[in-house]
């Protein structure tokens, strides 16, 4: 069956209420892939991405699709990369006025360089944010993977865990789909961005559990492709397979350095 | 792996990475790969390892098929 594709217009909802907002970048082979999850009268923006400005005007198009992003109450930053929430400062302008951004910790001490002026509320392990109607997201650190302040949050409605880095790839292509070109895709971004494999196998195994005592439908990274309920099982032993932080292996045998 | 298999291990996975065929022809022709219309690897032109590193130089305008290309290189255990 042919794979669905998104466009630089029309937002997808993957599940109730959770529009994928993805930007494709073709020549660098890199998708920028924000969420906008709506409930009610009251929405969130997950990594809302980029500020180059092609990203960012695709962005905005397909939010006023979906609402009237004054109806945006959460900003919701998984770590701190420019490709997830550069456009930070410019939302905080025309979303709801008692907005609230959430990060991890640790990557609140670096978001304060974007230059926005809403205070930034630091997410732990386990915290959540309820909407007004009882909508409820979880969020779980996985420390490391990779920056020590990312995590993924979990939608308990839907059952989506929206993953950052996580299970994202490197494709030119715009499938909304993992296909059977994504385990390559997986390997090619996580291998090399990834630097700890005993940080990679926690973060495995916290969606394990997760999996096993909630449920989880859907994976929703913010590069690559989205993960369907049954492909779970095969990208997260893909995931458990990886070689990471290769690299430093590489230039420690470069300049004859032994590492123990 | 010898290096015309790598060479070709990338050829195949950076065409899973991006859509762009002809830019990823180009840069494995001018670095000495001789590629076939279906887009396999044929040959190279001269010392595997040599086209290698050049290869390696022309894909750094494709970083995503460089950065897939250097875990590559890494597993076969060549050093370029």
């Amino acid at each position: 069956m042919a794979n669905e594709m998104y466009d630089a217009d029309k937002p997808i909802e993957v599940a109730k209420g959770v529009f994928h907002m993805g930007v494709q970048d073709k020549s660098n082979s890199f998708s920028n892939i924000p969420y906008l999850i709506v409930d009610g009268n009251e929405a969130a923006f997950i990594d809302p991405g980029s500020m180059r400005p092609e990203f960012f005007a695709t962005v905005l198009r397909k939010v006023h699709a979906v609402i009237n992003p004054r109806k945006i109450k959460h900003l919701i930053v998984q770590h701190q990369d420019p490709d997830l929430c550069a456009a930070l400062p410019f939302y905080e302008k025309i979303v709801s006025a008692d907005v609230q951004i959430s990060c991890p910790l640790e990557a609140k001490v670096l978001m304060q360089h974007y230059g926005t002026v809403t205070p930034v509320t630091p997410l732990d392990d386990g915290d959540t944010i309820t909407f007004g109607n009882g909508r409820t997201f979880v969020f779980a650190m996985i420390p490391y993977c990779h920056f020590i302040g990312n995590m993924v949050t979990y939608d308990v409605k839907t059952k989506t865990v929206f993953s950052s880095d996580a299970f994202g790839g490197f494709t030119g292509a715009n499938n909304l789909y993992a296909d059977k070109d994504y385990p390559v895709q997986l390997t090619a971004f996580l291998g090399q961005y990834l630097g700890s494999k005993r940080a990679l196998e926690y973060a495995l195994k916290r969606l394990e559990k997760l999996n096993k005592t909630h449920g989880i439908d859907l994976i929703c990274p913010q590069h690559g492709c989205v993960i369907k309920k049954e492909q779970i099982p095969v990208y997260i032993e893909a995931a458990h397979a990886l070689t990471v932080g290769g690299e430093v292996e590489a230039l420690a045998a470069k300049h004859g350095i032994t590492l123990d | 792996m010898d290096a015309k298999l790598v060479v070709g291990e990338i050829l195949d996975t950076g065409l899973k990475l991006s859509t762009e065929k002809d830019r990823i022809k180009n840069i494995f022709v001018k670095s000495g790969v001789k590629v076939t219309g279906d887009m396999k690897v044929e040959g190279v032109d001269g010392d595997a390892i040599s086209v290698l590193k050049k290869l390696m130089d022309n894909l750094t305008e494709m970083a995503v098929l460089k950065i897939n290309a250097k875990q590559i290189i890494r597993k076969a255990g060549i050093t370029i």
